[in-house]
């Protein structure tokens, strides 16, 4: 199931809330919270939920084995075992054939290509049960004796199938014991609307423009055309999976549980390190926490580091070489950045910085969004001219017929609403009559985002979502 | 509820406001009725709940169904639907005059052709009671989309693969050659701006042309595809001997309402070449020019696929005239204008100015007497009773009902002449006019009926057979395929042909696959078409200087490639 469809909308999440809250007891709760992420999982994926459930079985027994082993070589061994079976498992259904075409292109075999279906969302929850197990190992983490609460851990309907990527120590406290109020309904209320507009009134739209300007004959848009497509399709992709998380959190925020961000306005970011900061966050600090930092991070063979981290962070996105070359692009500008380019732009006005980030981050896009080699040579092609100039009247239609539209996604890539939700929270503070008039407001144009969603996916027909893919 | 105990009741309101919302959601949905409906301004049946099994919660199909459920019975659906449309208008500012092409996925150009599931809604009810078999229609729609979306080389496969072969001789490439000699000197204008890549002709046909309220399907063909269709007609021509076989192509709306500096003429230089290779026993039906001479009419629906009745009088005129039939004066035949008809095309494209401007429907029934059945293939049996024409009816379906397999129409015309109609839903529209024309009028649709023409012409004593489709499925090889397969449906006794067995080898044109050198129609005569065929005065017009956008429109198409829906 995705969030963004009326089915989870009106009758998952209603009927789930109404289960979850009809009885006040942690286990309870638990098990309701348990069953029905697994109800949402299969709904999409009704024969992959067992590799979900084999999945966490595999993991929540490792992490026993490697507590009760602490400090022995069995605890080293049980860890290997466990990285082993879920890269293992990572690499037979998302990497088999890319491994294999590989093979095929490079030696002289002819080995048959596995045609698997990616099981939706086993790139997030297998980074998070690694983390779990390798944190237990570090005894940064005790392990946990309920197999119900590590299943809830890692099929948690909120973040299962597109992150953000939750440590277990993250909520292992919660939960345990997790506190449930009207302020944090109201809360999680307003940040759901807000991710939910955000997936399907900015970035479905967006889509349509990528549909046309840049899934068609790139000969024929030319390259206004293609960076018009580019364009759209920089905006699809912040605002679906910033949009998933911000829905993320808002329902973790209902049901009492606290995610961090994953997203922070990273189109304002002036360099690619800031980017990075900026941009889902917990892959980078999974990244950073279990590939960087115990290969020696900055202190030894630092750029050897950065590279692996970068070509990982790529290969994480999809089983493509491009998304490979897409990660070592970034490796590459932050090297540069942390060996000079930084200081230059520092001594730079602020304008360069952001107008550098801009232009690397949609070139990056465009090694994103190109699926293959020949695509990508193509496409890079045509955006600097190998086509012409191309439909510049029909770029004009397009962004005259899409221009209330565009200035509300760029207005929205700002930290707008960070700034109304703290003027809203003084107003709040402030108690008496503005308390309501900023608690009121905010719900009617919660309301009016929920509207405006729910219109949007009735009348609509085009709801893709691309980090179904990861 | 565990809530905090310092619960802020502005907090509280703010979110029973939601779950007030929610609750009333899931309370009328608990209202909703489980089994299909009809959704009036859509034309089309709403889903119903899905048959869940083990097998279908496995594949998915079943949770499918249930997301479709929820979306076609959304309480204040058409209240959300029109909030949707406001909010899609306002997105920038739209000019009338603007142009835009909409991709859409082959996938969903290939629907348009399965016309009942958009606009006509006979599918499930045509099942029952009508003597066929379960799944028939929907196993020939199926092949069809199979074809619609493969390439050149699926074709082979699908007429293939376990069906029986096709019976009519496929045109030989020699025979291809000749057809092309006699058209020498008429160019496709598309033909002259090949894309580089093969990648431009897939985006040609999977394109739609929107301008204000209107949308149009982008049309691909070729030269060589308007052979083969030729060579079809002519075939049937020279399979019925004392019969008049006719051809009657309905040119779709970018050849009348193209914006300016669009080269439409692709369409009918297309149609033009088909009439020219017609062999000269056949004659010919100008549709084409009868209906520019009332281009300014309504003649095409500009939210669906399909002429209006209006449109397909003129072809209905059209054919009188070259029959030598009195046609019925429009203004004579009752007349009755339903408003509100919203379109496959709107459909596929959910263009806001489209979707506010919704088409009207102009019925015309017939000044005759008709009682008409419908019924499987072949005909046999009582049939069903069907109507000819739902004066009441907000949609295409307003003619003939929808698609059926066959009809059967008999008259209060009394002149000995029964016609034969070969159609797609183009045909549809016209077919109703021929009762004022007929004793009887049977209606065939090649893509749903499984048994052989022949034997129907024989057995009812047809006096004319008129192939009516889209210019687009002419040009498209499953269509040819199709009408080529039912004249004899099982096949004609084989007989060696020398001539054939001799081409077979070098058959580089898409006959190859499905005309085996042992298997030839030995009624088929081999088509050459009559060297003073006149070109088509059709110049070649050069290409305007359009904006890109508008460009697909004018690559090639080699050979019936995928996506063209009729």
């Amino acid at each position: 199931m995705v969030f963004a469809s009326l089915t989870f909308l009106y009758l998952f999440l209603p009927i789930s809330a109404l289960l979850y809250f009809a009885w006040n007891n942690i286990t309870y709760r638990n098990i309701v919270l348990t069953l029905v992420s697994l109800v949402f999982y299969a709904w999409g994926e009704p024969v992959w939920v067992i590799l979900l459930l084999f999945s966490s079985g595999v993991d929540w027994a490792h992490g026993l084995l490697v507590e009760r082993f602490r400090g022995k070589w069995q605890a080293k061994a049980a860890l290997i075992s466990c990285l082993t079976i879920n890269l293992g498992l990572l690499g037979a259904f998302k990497y088999g054939g890319l491994i294999t075409e590989t093979l095929n292109a490079v030696l002289p075999v002819a080995l048959p290509v596995p045609q698997v279906a990616l099981p939706v969302g086993i790139s997030f929850y297998t980074f998070q049960t690694i983390s779990y197990v390798v944190d237990v190992y570090r005894g940064e983490i005790p392990a946990t004796r309920s197999p119900l609460k590590f299943l809830l851990f890692v099929s948690l309907f909120h973040q299962l199938v597109a992150g953000p990527i939750v440590r277990y120590a993250e909520i292992a406290a919660e939960i345990d014991n997790r506190v449930h109020s009207w302020d944090g309904a109201w809360r999680g209320l307003r940040r759901f609307a807000k991710g939910l507009f955000k997936k399907v009134c900015i970035a479905n739209v967006a889509a349509l423009l990528v549909q046309t300007w840049l899934d068609g004959d790139l000969a024929q848009v030319g390259a206004a055309g293609a960076w018009l497509g580019l364009l759209a399709f920089t905006l699809q992709i912040y605002f679906d999976f910033s949009g998933y998380s911000d829905m993320a959190i808002g329902m973790g925020w209902m049901f009492g549980f606290h995610y961090a961000e994953n997203f922070d306005h990273p189109y304002v970011a002036r360099s690619a390190t800031e980017f990075w900061r900026r941009w889902h966050i917990s892959l980078g600090t999974f990244f950073r926490d279990y590939v960087y930092i115990p290969l020696g991070g900055n202190r030894s063979h630092g750029m050897r580091n950065l590279f692996v981290v970068w070509g990982l962070t790529g290969l994480w996105h999809g089983a493509s070489w491009n998304f490979v070359i897409w990660g070592l692009y970034f490796g590459l500008l932050i090297a540069a950045e942390r060996l000079f380019l930084q200081k230059w732009l520092e001594r730079l006005p602020k304008a360069v910085g952001h107008l550098y980030l801009l232009l690397i981050a949609m070139l990056g896009w465009a090694i994103f969004h190109a699926t293959d080699l020949q695509q990508l040579r193509q496409l890079f092609g045509t955006l600097f001219g190998a086509a012409g100039v191309g439909d510049l009247a029909g770029v004009a239609v397009a962004l005259r017929a899409n221009m209330f539209w565009l200035a509300a996604a760029l207005l929205l890539c700002l930290p707008l609403t960070s700034w109304t939700l703290r003027w809203s929270d003084d107003l709040e503070v402030a108690g008496g009559w503005r308390r309501g008039l900023a608690v009121g407001g905010g719900a009617l144009a919660a309301l009016a985002l929920l509207l405006a969603a729910t219109a949007m996916l009735v009348g609509g027909t085009y709801n893709p979502f691309i980090y179904y893919r990861f | 509820m565990s809530l905090h105990p310092t619960a802020n009741p502005w907090h509280r309101a703010a979110s029973l406001l939601f779950v007030l919302w929610s609750a009333i959601v899931v309370v009328l949905f608990t209202q909703t009725p489980g089994g299909p409906q009809r959704a009036e301004t859509e034309n089309r049946d709403l889903a119903g709940l899905p048959d869940c099994t083990v097998e279908t919660v496995l594949s998915g199909a079943c949770m499918g169904g249930f997301d479709a459920w929820v979306s076609d019975h959304f309480p204040f659906r058409s209240l959300f639907l029109g909030w949707s449309s406001t909010i899609e208008g306002n997105r920038g500012i739209s000019l009338a005059s603007d142009i835009t092409v909409i991709k859409v996925t082959e996938a969903d150009l290939a629907r348009l052709e399965r016309a009942d599931e958009w606009a006509e809604g006979t599918g499930s009810d045509l099942a029952e009671g009508s003597g066929l078999e379960p799944g028939e229609e929907l196993a020939a729609a199926g092949s069809g989309d199979e074809a619609l979306l493969g390439s050149g080389e699926d074709e082979a496969a699908v007429t293939g693969g376990g069906e029986p072969r096709a019976s009519l001789k496929a045109p030989t490439s020699a025979e291809l050659t000749e057809l092309e000699k006699a058209m020498e000197g008429v160019e496709l204008p598309a033909e002259k701006a090949a894309p580089a890549s093969g990648k431009g002709a897939v985006s040609r046909v999977a394109g739609l042309l929107v301008q204000g309220d209107r949308v149009m399907q982008v049309f691909g063909g070729s030269r060589r595809a308007a052979a083969a269709f030729a060579s079809i007609v002519n075939g049937y021509a020279a399979a019925l001997p004392g019969v008049r076989v006719w051809s009657v192509l309905a040119p779709t709306a970018i050849s009348f309402h193209a914006p300016k500096g669009y080269d439409s003429s692709g369409e009918r230089v297309n149609i033009a070449q088909i009439n020219a290779a017609l062999s000269p026993g056949i004659r010919r039906v100008d549709v084409v020019s009868e209906m520019l001479q009332h281009a300014s009419e309504y003649l095409y629906f500009r939210t669906d696929h399909h002429w209006t009745g209006r449109g397909a009088y003129y072809a209905y005129a059209a054919f009188c005239r070259s029959a030598g039939l009195a046609a019925v004066p429009l203004d004579s035949m009752p007349r009755k204008v339903n408003r509100g008809y919203l379109g496959s095309l709107w459909a596929l494209t959910r263009v806001p100015a489209v979707g506010s401007h919704p088409d009207e429907v102009e019925v015309f029934s017939p000044v005759t007497k008709v009682s008409a059945r419908v019924y499987g293939s072949p005909i046999s049996g009582a049939g069903r009773p069907a109507a000819w024409v739902l004066p009441n009816a907000r949609s295409y379906g307003a003619y003939l009902g929808g698609d059926f397999p066959a009809m059967v129409a008999t008259t209060s015309v009394k002149n000995g002449r029964k016609a034969l109609v070969i159609k797609n839903s183009f045909g549809n529209a016209f077919a109703t006019f021929l009762a004022n024309n007929f004793e009887e009028v049977v209606v065939i649709d090649y893509r749903y009926f499984n048994a052989s023409v022949a034997d129907v012409v024989v057995e009812r004593g047809i006096t004319d057979v008129i192939i009516a489709a889209g210019a687009f499925a002419a040009n498209t090889s499953y269509h040819r395929n199709r009408i080529r397969k039912i004249l004899f449906y099982n096949g004609p006794p084989p007989r060696m042909d020398s001539a054939q067995t001799e081409g077979s080898g070098s058959q580089a044109a898409e006959g190859s696959g499905q005309a085996p050198p042992a298997v030839a129609a030995p009624a088929v005569a081999p088509v050459v078409p009559s060297p003073e065929v006149p070109a088509p005065a059709e110049p070649a017009v050069p290409r305007a200087e359009a904006p890109a956008a508008v460009a697909p429109a004018a690559a090639p198409a080699p050979e019936g490639s995928a996506g063209e829906a009729p």
